[in-house]
């Protein structure tokens, strides 16, 4: 079965590029996990520059302009609330892609084991990225889990 | 086209279509509207020397307090109580000296009776609201949302 006949018509069926016979395993729908944190990672760049439009990366500004984003852009509460939702799925996505790769043993077998590094490799830089944009409001929490993260990576243990 | 085929890129269409409209909504630059004057207390329950807890509309806190006893408006200060260092409550001192009546306990921020910051990290004022009086009744004006 291809992804045309899955999705036939309309903008699926008109890319012939997907148009691939699928391998029997993935019909099952706990395979998609892989492909959605680079579904959530493509509206995370379309948002963040959306909002890179209002927001200021400045000490003394960077709340008062999520404030802004938040409380007086229109619909800026939506577009910062899909920001959010759509990195946490992203991370929880990974981590389940990784646990599926690991529990059906999909590491194994020739080559497989630089597909699992190169996903170890993008699962860290996304929680790297996670940690990035929740330091960029500049609240209490932010400062805190600078504060933590920082002492973490000083001392190499968690802060007491 | 099939009936499939028009369903799929209706769908695919529309979502499109919302999509567009919330991104072009976003950036287009909003008319700043006119401030609401909402009714909060009478003029005579704002103490002098000491702060009137109340909440806006939004919920935020707001400290109410009179400079001199007065119903003129330039003496009543309605004073936000989030902290411009990183958003921590602050608190009214009424023992302590007017340059440092504000205290955050954080990380040590101090604001005078005004609210503007004189001591600690926070290098911006508290946020002030506008105040409105109307006879013996106190209204404070809230930017529309």
């Amino acid at each position: 079965m291809s992804v045309k006949e899955l999705f036939p018509g309309g903008v699926f069926g008109r890319l012939s590029a997907l148009d691939e016979p699928l391998p029997h395993s993935i019909k099952r729908w706990w395979w998609c996990w892989g492909s959605l944190p680079g579904f959530f990672f493509a509206i995370q760049v379309t948002i963040g520059v959306l909002l890179a439009f209002y927001y200021e990366s400045s000490p003394d500004r960077a709340f008062e302009s999520v404030r802004f984003i938040t409380e007086e852009a229109r619909y800026g509460w939506f577009v910062r609330s899909l920001h959010m939702w759509s990195a946490n799925l992203m991370v929880l996505f990974a981590f389940l892609h990784a646990a599926r790769v690991l529990v059906t043993g999909g590491y194994r077998g020739k080559g497989r084991w630089a597909t699992w590094m190169a996903g170890m490799a993008m699962l860290l830089c996304t929680l790297l990225l996670a940690f990035t944009g929740y330091t960029l409001i500049y609240e209490q929490l932010s400062y805190w889990d600078i504060s933590g993260t920082t002492k973490v990576v000083e001392r190499g243990t968690a802060p007491a | 086209m099939t009936r499939r085929e028009m369903v799929a890129s209706a769908s695919v269409g529309g979502a499109v279509l919302m999509a567009g409209g919330v991104g072009a909504g976003f950036l287009w630059p909003r008319r700043s509207r006119e401030k609401i004057a909402v009714y909060t207390c009478l003029v005579d329950e704002v103490p002098v020397g000491d702060v009137k807890e109340i909440r806006s509309p939004r919920g935020e806190r707001i400290y109410l307090l009179r400079t001199e006893e007065t119903h003129d408006p330039e003496h009543i200060l309605a004073i936000g109580t989030t902290c411009t260092h990183l958003g921590c409550r602050v608190f009214y001192r009424p023992e302590r000296p007017e340059e440092t009546r504000f205290h955050c306990p954080c990380h040590q921020g101090f604001f005078d009776q005004l609210g503007n910051p004189t001591g600690g990290p926070p290098e911006r004022a508290l946020p002030r609201y506008e105040v409105e009086v109307r006879g013996q009744l106190l209204f404070l004006k809230y930017n529309q949302v």
